[in-house]
């Protein structure tokens, strides 16, 4: 039998680029912070190419290329790309093993002959297609296949394995930190300079690693692939040849998408917990949302009608150029109320009613308002009605022990007139009259540390007819903020 | 209606206060405060600079602390007298002496024993009453009141009132005057100040998320509700509490029972134990006249006798015998224990310093000003700075005085670190949120010195990434602009120790240094000279120990040296000097010091004085170094600005080159008596801010107009004022440090072995690393040998042959005990082998691997690789056969000589071998070598490259950068331009080897490059000697 392996170098830069639409052949390094030093952890061929490495520091490596861009690894994207490759292979074979990140193994089927060109046929090209930069390697072994992989360019097939592997770094078998440290100080630099060593010495000095990295070298070093369990999260994805500019040609591959992931979790008795959809734009930008189901199910219509229903508020400057629609698969059966969480007659009719809202108020403009840790008088967000309250971020209320005030929202807009700096008159929409008594000014401010300052001065005013209200100065502003019952 | 503020915090709350004391002293002069109490969190550390501030006001600077308690409430004391001071200093050190830094708390328990002078409020929200009444609490409240009245009792108890317009505080006010009214109590408005000025709000936010460790966008209600808690004046606050003008009139009424000033420290300086019957003055003049018997001093002739009792009649006068007794102690202690001292500073213009041993240089010869040390309007104390040989030697004196005095005796005094650049920005960034990587690059681009004339801050902070339009960028410098200067904590200076007759911590509160077994007084050396501390400097120098080292090798090695009395006159020594061959000297090795000596061509000890001094930051800032040279040269005809300034000017050519001139000309010009010359002197050495300096120059050139000196003579001197104004710089110092210099040439030339030697036992130190310092010694024809463990010491040692063997403190990562247990065990039995140390030694796996790979088991293997291959595995402790060699055969190929470079570098950070370079040199046939840069003509274009040993951006050179690069020739030199350097910045800051393109700049026997292009160089080895940079 014989093994391929799918290899991305620069994994991780690859994900990370891939995630900002830059190609990977660009100047490009990602960081990664080591104690308190940044350094280079991968860098990209052309700025290799300028001597930028991993190991310097960032400084150092601007030094090297002035025009050098910086990543941030991104954990999240770097499953997508894994997640990506392992679907890819399996389109070769079902025996398919995420060995590391950026590496996966495939046990070829026996009975088909696979050439480099094929290989890059099946494999390799659509994957250069979305702008990866992809090695496949064939060989006797998993082990062997991956060194070929990791030579390759971009697909390599050995056929004299001893010669094959003679000038190879020593890296590419990728040592633990210690064992590469000695090696180096051996002067021992390649894997044919590694085979010389006596294998008993080897082991006797330095240990069973040793003795696994040169059995990667063996001929008869194969072992059972770890062939991965049913995914749980599914994707259909497409990159289309023409722009769309109108929402129903959209509708309609989002409608196809639906029916083929839906397939796809029926054969596996799977139901989708949560769905995320991907716009691309021509612009270079990007549309993402996520849809949490309020109860996991696999019903067309209506998760259509959810996606309908966002879709149809949203407009975007350019035009779609790819979509992208990932399902996460639970099981039916699996989901439970928590504590916090409220049984719904019909929990999609809800969810469907909330979407319809939020297209109809805005975005943030529906929810569960919670109360920010601010000074701000009555600074608040919208929490999403299904997601769990979040209760640790609440702050602590200030115990007062004055009278309620009712709120206006939005606040009154009023005139007031001043005698020696202070309110005298109030004029507004509901509350009028010679404001009798007066306590404060209360100040605020805050945010001052960018464009949001804000400062504000707060009065509490008796009115001839009884009633008493708070008062709010900003700048020139006054707003009658509310009454106290 | 008056009012006086009476809690107040200032920056030196640390974290908790926003503006320093000198700010709000001018808030509360432009609101028309008499008095401001200033009570900073435990402690009183910006006391000192309020009471400095108002004494120049004529206001009074009232003493108090807020004290962190047991249970995590604030309670601020209020001092009325100094025994109420003494209770307050006491108090604090105890409680800060028992915790960690910044932790301590006091008891409750503790507070009786001293509260006797002292006035408590209730305080603010961080108060003990404030948890009571914040969750109404009533009976609590009064619980605590109660313990409050029994501690302090009624008179000395105010239940304290703020208002700063936030919702809900009345609800406490009004608990509070219940409170006040049920126990008698009287009410006191503060405004709890917490920032000179509305504006200083924004730096407290701040400092709140630094102290929080979050930022602002998370810090939510822990950042300040408004911005109120500024210094108001006594309107504002009438006006605040007009319901409650009582409130208000306890002010004033409390201020007046603080009649403590730090005027009134009660500060005495220790006295010395004399003999019966004699006082300390004639001790001193016994010792002083004994001592020049004893030290055989020469030409002690009638003139300078009669200094000598001049000196001593005005230190008696001045009641200072006893300062120079217990100086003169710890120099003898010093000595008795065979520690190198010398004194620095104007101390070596006294005679008496002199002969009591503690400077080298006879004043009276050297025509010094006495009066630069010592005069009769002298109000603080002389200094006296010792240096010492730094590390182990150093430390055993500081320690010997702290026994002398003990721990509450004695104390170091405090360096303030302030925010400033880069450390600014950095906190700054985090508070705002920037993105940690874009603080990184900023600490990384901006690592090697700002500098605003050649990059602004915005620029620099868009380099590092942060977009203009950025929205809080205005925030960022506007923070940015603020802090600089702000106190960020406190560390310990140097050197400078405080003793004190009694204790100490009843004049300054103590606390624990990070240094173990050191405390430090919450001032710093210039609040402590304000206030008439005195203060004691003893100061580590590495070339002391140097010296020491080499006059012991010297000794041991058959061929000793009188150091006391070192022949100035050596021809061969100043011989080195004109040829700028001073790599390794002190002082005098400096990228700049070595441009000059080929143009000074030093001939006698006095020119060494004037080549220490001329390259310094005062007299480039001030034009006077090229004058100076200039005129040496013949080539500018002497100016001695006035005639009446020949005598004082005439040693340096007419040009001011020292602080005793400076005074000099201030006396002969202006008529400045000894009092004002005092000032002058004393404005030059302060660096806090130029204020006090503007004074005493706008005094003298009044006094100078008023005596008809013209105004372009009055420029110049003014000028000359300015520039000693930032690094001042007396003679006597040039002196005490022109010997060293001196010395060290002298040894470099008659005992390099043991010069050598020394030098690399004393790493770090100086301007250049042990690889530049060992090639250098090379070129000089001196043998340096491998590190062997048969042959090798911990230190490095000098061979029969006269050779210098490296020590095994130069292998990195061998522990110092394992390679105090090879030497052990080597001496009581030769090792048989290899694998007999590894057996006997116990060595670690690294420690075995850096040894093979630095070549240290080369004498029993092949090569280094044979004894790596040797060393790895694991070692069978039963083994009976282990003395035997081994005779396995090795597998592994000897070391390229490329390799066996990095493994030097890596293992010792210097090779023996070849430089770098010269394995590179067959394919740089475009490169010149250091040591043919002299064969070329001035103006031609030229290429040098090397390694990079120092890159040095001097204050002073406006931005622009020195690179010095050593080749396997010698050392070749380029200057770099401001703004090549700030378009090459990255390159020329982070790469080890240069390709520095440019024009050959030949004068004067000085070669240099200046540069127009440089390249980092394809490196000749992925590793090199560390480079001494931006010191």
């Amino acid at each position: 039998m014989n093994y391929a392996v799918l290899h991305a170098p620069e994994f991780r830069l690859q994900a990370a680029a891939r995630h900002r639409g830059l190609p990977s052949d660009q100047v490009l390094a990602l960081l990664e912070t080591m104690g308190n030093k940044t350094k280079v952890a991968e860098a990209s061929a052309k700025a290799r190419h300028h001597g930028v490495y991993p190991g310097l520091s960032s400084a150092q490596a601007l030094a090297r290329c002035a025009s050098l861009q910086f990543l941030q690894a991104d954990p999240a994207r770097e499953i997508d790309l894994q997640d990506l490759l392992l679907q890819s292979a399996t389109s070769l074979s079902p025996w398919v093993e995420s060995t590391a990140p950026g590496v996966i193994t495939i046990a070829l089927p026996p009975e088909k002959t696979f050439t480099e060109s094929s290989l890059h046929q099946i494999l390799g090209a659509p994957l250069q297609a979305m702008e990866l930069n992809i090695q496949i390697g064939v060989a006797p072994t998993p082990d062997l296949a991956l060194l070929a992989a990791r030579y390759a360019d971009p697909v390599h097939i050995p056929k004299n394995l001893s010669v094959f592997l003679d000038p190879l770094p020593l890296a590419l078998l990728q040592p633990s930190s210690d064992l590469s440290a000695i090696l180096k100080s051996w002067g021992i630099f390649t894997l044919g300079a590694l085979l010389t060593l006596p294998q008993e010495d080897l082991v006797t000095k330095l240990g069973p690693e040793a003795l696994v990295l040169r059995e990667k070298l063996s001929l008869k070093n194969t072992r059972p692939l770890h062939v991965l369990p049913p995914l749980d999260r599914y994707m259909e994805r497409m990159e289309l040849e023409d722009p769309i500019e109108t929402l129903e040609p959209l509708l309609f591959l989002i409608r196809r998408f639906l029916e083929q992931l839906g397939k796809r979790l029926q054969l596996l008795w799977l139901v989708a917990g949560k769905l995320q959809l991907t716009l691309f734009f021509e612009n270079k930008t990007t549309h993402q949302r996520l849809f949490v189901l309020p109860q996991p199910t696999l019903e067309i219509d209506l998760l259509f009608r959810m996606l309908h229903t966002h879709l149809e508020n949203f407009t975007s400057e350019a035009m779609v150029i790819g979509l992208e629609l990932e399902a996460w698969a639970t099981r039916p059966t699996t989901d439970q109320f928590d504590l916090f969480q409220q049984g719904f007659r019909d929990p999609h009719q809800f969810a469907e009613t909330l979407a319809r809202l939020e297209a109809l108020l805005q975005a943030g403009r529906v929810g569960v308002p919670q109360l920010e840790n601010s000074h701000r008088p009555d600074q608040i967000h919208m929490q999403a009605c299904i997601e769990k309250p979040e209760l640790s971020v609440t702050p602590p209320l200030p115990v007062f022990h004055g009278l309620p005030l009712l709120r206006f929202r939005p606040p009154l807009s009023a005139q007031v007139d001043l005698q020696k700096n202070r309110p005298a008159f109030l004029k507004s929409e509901r509350l009028s009259g010679p404001l009798q008594e007066l306590r404060g000014p209360w100040k605020a401010s805050g945010h001052w540390w960018d464009k949001e300052a804000w400062m504000q001065e707060e009065w509490d005013a008796a009115l001839p007819n009884g009633s008493l209200c708070r008062l709010a100065r900003t700048g020139l502003t006054w707003k009658v903020e509310g009454i106290y019952a | 209606m008056p009012y006086v503020e009476l809690h107040a915090r200032s920056a030196f709350s640390f974290l908790r206060g926003g503006s320093l004391p000198e700010e709000l002293a001018s808030a509360a002069d432009v609101q028309g405060m008499s008095a401001l109490a200033i009570c900073d969190r435990n402690g009183v550390y910006g006391a000192p600079r309020l009471h400095g501030e108002f004494k120049k006001m004529g206001r009074r600077a009232l003493v108090g602390s807020e004290l962190t308690m047991e249970d995590g409430t604030v309670l601020p004391l209020l001092v009325t007298n100094r025994k109420a001071y003494q209770n307050l200093c006491r108090l604090i050190t105890r409680a800060q002496l028992r915790a960690p830094k910044g932790e301590s708390r006091v008891l409750w328990s503790e507070l009786p024993e001293f509260q006797e002078g002292l006035i408590a409020l209730t305080g603010d929200e961080e108060g003990p009453l404030a948890p009571a009444l914040v969750s109404n609490d009533r009976n609590q409240a009064e619980e605590v009141m109660k313990k409050l009245l029994r501690i302090f009792g009624s008179k000395n108890l105010f239940v304290e009132i703020q208002r700063h317009h936030s919702r809900g505080e009345e609800r406490m006010v009004s608990g509070l005057r219940q409170l006040a009214s049920s126990h008698g109590l009287k009410l006191l408005a503060t405004n709890g100040v917490l920032y000179a000025t509305p504006s200083g709000s924004e730096v407290l936010d701040l400092f709140t998320c630094l102290r929080h460790h979050t930022h602002l966008d998370l810090a939510g209600s822990l950042l300040s509700l408004n911005r109120e808690r500024y210094l108001k004046s006594p309107a504002q606050m009438a006006c605040l509490f007009r319901d409650i003008p009582e409130a208000i009139t306890h002010t004033e009424q409390v201020a007046d029972r603080l009649e403590f000033t730090l005027r009134d420290l009660g500060y005495h300086f220790p006295s010395f134990p004399v003999r019966e019957g004699e006082n300390m003055d004639w001790a001193l003049r016994r010792e002083t006249y004994a001592a020049i018997r004893e030290r055989k001093i020469k030409n002690a002739d009638s003139k300078f006798c009669s200094q000598l009792d001049k000196e001593l009649r005005l230190i008696a006068e001045l009641g200072f015998s006893g300062y120079f007794l217990i100086v003169q102690d710890i120099v003898r202690f010093a000595r008795a224990h065979d520690i190198l001292v010398q004194g620095r500073g104007s101390a070596a213009n006294s005679a008496v310093c002199y002969c009591l041993g503690m400077t080298a240089i006879n004043p009276v010869k050297e025509k010094l000003l006495f009066e630069r040390f010592l005069s009769e309007g002298r109000t603080s104390w002389p200094d006296i700075d010792l240096d010492l040989p730094s590390g182990d030697r150093r430390e055993k004196v500081i320690q010997e005085v702290f026994s002398r005095y003990g721990k509450h005796g004695a104390a170091m005094t405090a360096n303030v670190i302030t925010y400033r650049g880069r450390s600014a920005m950095r906190e700054i960034g985090k508070a705002l949120n920037f993105p940690e990587e874009y603080l990184k690059r900023f600490s990384d681009l901006f690592a090697n010195g700002d500098f605003h004339h050649t990059i602004e801050v915005t620029d620099q902070m868009m380099k590092a990434g942060l977009p203009r339009q950025h929205p809080r960028l205005p925030a960022a410098l506007r923070l940015y602009n603020r802090i600089q200067g702000l106190p960020r904590h406190l560390g310990q200076h140097s050197g400078g120790m405080v003793i004190c007759q009694g204790r100490l911590d009843q004049v300054v509160p103590l606390e624990n240094a990070s240094m173990p077994g050191r405390v430090v007084t919450q001032w710093d050396k210039d609040d402590c000279a304000d206030l008439g501390i005195i203060k004691v400097d003893l100061l580590g120098l590495g070339m002391m120990s140097v010296i020491q080292d080499t006059l012991k090798l010297s000794e041991e090695r058959g061929r000793p040296v009188d150091f006391d009395n070192l022949n100035k006159k050596d021809a061969p020594t100043y011989e080195l000097m004109q040829r700028a061959d001073t790599v390794g000297v002190f002082q005098i090795e400096s990228r700049a010091q070595m441009a000059t000596l080929p143009r000074m061509k030093p001939k006698i000890f006095y020119d060494v004085v004037i080549e220490v001094s001329i390259i310094r930051p005062g007299p480039i800032v001030g034009d006077l170094a090229h004058p100076y040279l200039a005129r040496r040269a013949g080539k500018e005809p002497i100016d001695y600005i006035h005639p009446e300034l020949e005598d004082t000017l005439s040693r340096t050519l007419g040009v001011p080159l020292f602080q005793e001139q400076m005074l000099k000309m201030a006396m002969v010009m202006a008529d400045f008596t000894g009092s004002e010359a005092e000032e002058l002197r004393r404005s030059l050495g302060y660096k806090r801010n130029d204020q006090r300096l503007n004074r005493v120059l706008a005094n003298m050139r009044e006094k100078m107009t008023r005596k008809g000196v013209a105004p372009s003579v009055q420029e110049k001197i003014i000028k000359a004022a300015g520039s000693f104004a930032l690094y001042g710089f007396p003679e006597s110092h040039a002196i005490s440090f022109g010997l060293l210099a001196y010395a060290s040439c002298w040894f470099k030339v008659h005992r390099a072995p043991e010069f050598y030697c020394a030098l690399l036992n004393n790493q770090p130190m100086g301007f250049y690393s042990p690889d530049t310092l060992v090639k250098d010694a090379k070129r000089r024809g001196l043998k340096f040998k491998p590190v062997c463990v048969l042959h090798s010491e911990v230190v490095c040692i000098i061979e029969a042959d006269d050779s210098v063997r490296l020590g095994l403190n130069y292998v990195k990562g061998l522990q110092r005990q394992s390679a105090e247990r090879i030497v052990m065990e080597r001496k009581l039995k030769s090792f048989a082998s290899l694998s007999d140390l590894l057996h006997r030694c116990a060595l670690a796996k690294d420690e075995r691997r850096i040894l093979a790979e630095v070549g240290a088991f080369n004498v029993w293997s092949h090569h280094r690789r044979a004894a790596l291959w040797e060393v790895e595995g694991r070692l069978d402790t039963g083994d009976l056969f282990a003395n035997l060699p081994a005779k396995e055969a090795v597998p592994l190929l000897a070391m390229t000589p490329v390799e066996r470079l990095e493994s030097d570098y890596n293992g010792t950070s210097l090779t023996l071998g070849p430089n770098p370079m010269a394995l590179r040199r067959a394919v740089l046939p475009h490169i010149t070598r250091a040591s043919d840069l002299v064969h070329l003509r001035h103006g031609q274009s030229v290429t040098i490259a090397g390694m990079v040993i120092c890159r040095q951006r001097p204050g002073t050179a406006k931005g622009h950068v020195f690179i010095s690069l050593e080749d396997e020739t010698g050392i070749s030199n380029a200057f770099v331009r401001s703004d090549l350097f700030e378009r090459l910045r990255l390159i020329i800051t982070h790469e080890s080897y240069l390709e520095i393109e440019g024009t050959l700049q030949s004068w004067e026997d000085v070669v240099s490059v200046m540069a127009k292009d440089i390249r980092a160089l394809d490196s000749p080895a992925s590793v090199s000697a560390p480079s001494h940079d931006f010191h």
